[in-house]
């Protein structure tokens, strides 16, 4: 009992009372100014004081206004004539202790520190810390904190629009992210529990790559859950906690390091950038269609906005420089027979789109079996070509859209490169990109 | 000044601070003791030798406004310049309001953004630029005039990186970039009937200008393969196909 501040003997003596009252004989209290002098007084070996009713109570070590009720000897002098076996030492520490003379607390308390280290290891240090009555120990273990949780319910309607339930559940987030800033901690995981109106409930987990105690970055992964839901029924109720929480201790590194520095930073501003205009940090998903402008799907970079993004400094918070230059390639469904990624040690000239092909007005002449552009319109200017390579042919879709090209690499007199195709089934002209 | 344990201890609890606002905390408190790398630092290098040969500080400027004239070569130079920051360990993006990069041709290793409008686009690269987590910002696509500009220069010297945005307004750009590629230095590889078939590599001339100052250099590069035909020899056209 932690009596600390308090009037300790009559806690005592009320506690024997409680004891009594409900039955137990032979208990025994003792008042110590630290945990191990109450327990060997309590244990009945120590100095005691006259049983009392259904039970008697001891001193160990005692202070303050108990000093003009009882002898108050100090801890050591409390222990000091009691056998080392009350302090329940391991047997092979017992051995050892009555082969070198120790056979009171006494006489191990006044022994030097280091050389009990040295001598009984870190038992026999222990074990002198207790026969010179420091005792640590907590009466009681520290309460757990209640992790942060809000909850709401309704009864006149049931939501089912996705809009609707995030509006609620953002009122919830501001109240568990601001209870995680108040205590200085992140979560990893929060729990969403989903009351329905068939009364049953759906628990979905919700996981960060990145532990925080940003409302955004949780308003975000809420979302992409939410819109993935098919509810069978109308929710009456919200509940949300977090899960995984772990203590905001930063991360360990350079502080003047860039990429270490501003990694938070950086991602706070990808993941504001996610939240206000969706998927607009990207990456491509490339196939082997022949039309270039239909081989590539341009997909959200993985784990923009919650801490597992990857390029640069591989940087989220552990610290470590990563040096390769770029990563693997593009994830690729099928691998593409035709692109080649440019070296990524030197520049190159490297070709660029226009979202839709540009009809233009084109000369051509004949050569052997085809005809080449010798200039083009395009905005009312004409532009001479110097050279051009082709046609390189493509066509396709026998079921879908069908399309035939001949494409021309072309030197446009200005010196820009320029990528025409003839669209055979139209019979027209087009610029449909160009290197830079 | 006084030393520097004696003023760590004199520092009183602080609640967690971000890592950002710590930094401007010891800057404050040692202003001489802010390392020299930090707002001053050594410009971002575009890792074309040459180019870098002949920019101010051997790189693109942090902290200040860049324009670079779309002309001939400017994207090449930037993505090699978006390279050359992720080889050092920082990260640099590259906004495409246009929505003109080829994905087959897109390395990962710089971000790619690409907003769907030209506000988005304004606002995403003042936001990249403010976080001070790129090294360096490209914007392509989208020409920003007048009060745009002034944000976006603000927003750069806030976050202490480079931007280049690929325009051709000059206002308030504290290095002016050009490029052109030499319409005769294309170098093609010959088909049996001394057709060009491919372009093996070109030059570009790149010329940089700031306040009294100005150079250029001829840089040749190579030009990435693309190849869309069907054929099964890389050097000969494809003739096959479509009915004349």
């Amino acid at each position: 009992m932690d009596a600390r501040g308090l009037d300790a003997e009559h806690i005592a003596r009320s506690a024997l009372e409680v004891l009594r009252g409900i039955g137990l004989s032979n208990v025994r209290a003792a008042v110590g100014e630290t945990p191990i002098a109450a327990e060997v007084i309590a244990s009945g070996i120590g100095n005691r004081r006259e049983p009392a009713e259904g039970g008697e109570m001891g001193i160990g070590t005692a202070s303050g206004p108990i000093d003009s009720l009882f002898p108050i000897p100090d801890s050591r002098q409390s222990l000091g004539p009691l056998p080392v076996s009350v302090l329940d030492p391991d047997p092979a520490l017992a051995t050892l202790l009555d082969g070198i003379g120790v056979e009171t607390c006494g006489e191990l308390a006044t022994l030097e520190g280091e050389s009990v280290e040295i001598r009984l290891g870190a038992e026999g240090v222990r074990l002198w810390k207790l026969a010179r009555g420091e005792d640590d120990r907590l009466i009681f273990s520290p309460m757990p904190r209640e992790l942060p949780h809000a909850s709401l319910e309704w009864s006149d309607y049931t939501l089912t629009d996705t809009e609707r339930l995030l509006f609620s559940v953002n009122a919830l987030l501001g109240t568990v992210c601001e209870k995680l800033m108040e205590r200085g901690s992140l979560s990893r995981e929060m729990t969403l529990d989903l009351t329905l109106a068939n009364g049953a409930t759906l628990t979905n987990a919700v996981r960060s790559g990145r532990a925080t105690a940003s409302r955004k970055t949780w308003l975000r992964l809420v979302r992409t859950l939410l819109e993935r839901m098919v509810l069978p029924a109308g929710v009456v109720g919200l509940t949300l906690r977090a899960a995984t929480v772990v203590t905001d201790i930063g991360q360990q590194g350079d502080l003047f390091d860039r990429g270490f520095a501003t990694a938070a930073a950086t991602e706070a501003a990808l993941a504001s950038l996610a939240e206000e205009q969706g998927d607009v940090v990207v990456v491509p998903e490339n196939t082997a269609h022949p039309l270039v402008e239909r081989r590539t799907k341009w997909v959200e970079r993985p784990g923009t906005g919650d801490g597992r993004g990857t390029a640069g400094r591989r940087e989220r918070g552990d610290g470590r420089r990563v040096k390769s230059a770029v990563n693997p390639s593009p994830v690729a469904r099928r691998p593409s027979p035709v692109a080649l990624a440019p070296s990524s040690d030197s520049s190159t000239l490297t070709l660029y789109l226009l979202p839709t092909p540009r009809a233009i007005e084109a000369r051509t002449e004949e050569r052997r079996d085809h005809v080449l552009p010798t200039g083009y319109r395009d905005g009312g200017a004409w532009y001479g070509i110097l050279s051009a390579a082709g046609p390189d042919r493509v066509s396709g879709e026998r079921w879908g859209e069908a399309y035939a090209r001949e494409y021309f690499r072309c030197i446009v007199d200005d010196g820009g490169m320029v990528w025409l195709y003839h669209d055979a089934r139209a019979d027209g002209w087009y610029l449909h990109g160009w290197w830079d | 000044m006084p030393s520097l344990s004696s003023s760590l201890v004199a520092v009183s609890p602080m609640p967690a601070l971000s890592i950002a606002a710590l930094r401007e905390l010891i800057e404050q408190r040692f202003p001489d003791a802010t390392p020299a790398n930090w707002r001053a630092a050594e410009p971002v290098a575009t890792g074309v030798e040459p180019l870098d040969r002949v920019l101010p500080g051997g790189g693109l400027p942090r902290g200040q406004l860049t324009v670079w004239t779309p002309q001939g070569g400017a994207c090449s130079m930037l993505r090699a310049a978006c390279r050359s920051a992720v080889a050092t360990g920082e990260r640099a993006v590259w906004i495409d309001t246009a929505g003109t990069i080829v994905g087959a041709f897109w390395e990962n290793g710089p971000y790619l953004v690409q907003p769907k409008s030209r506000q988005d686009a304004l606002k995403g690269a003042e936001e990249l630029l403010r976080c001070g987590g790129f090294a360096l910002v490209v914007l392509d696509g989208t020409e920003p005039e007048g009060t745009e500009m002034v944000r976006l220069t603000r927003a750069v010297r806030e976050g202490g990186g480079a931007f280049v945005a690929i325009t051709p307004n000059p206002s308030l750009a504290k290095l002016r970039m050009e490029s052109k590629i030499i319409p005769h230095s294309y170098r093609w590889t010959r088909g049996p009937f001394d057709d060009p078939v491919e372009v093996r590599e070109a030059t570009i001339r790149v010329r940089a200008r700031a306040a009294g100052w100005n150079a250029h250099a001829d840089i040749t590069v190579p030009v990435t393969p693309h190849d869309v035909r069907l054929s099964l020899e890389p050097g000969l056209a494809d003739r096959r196909g479509l009915p004349r």
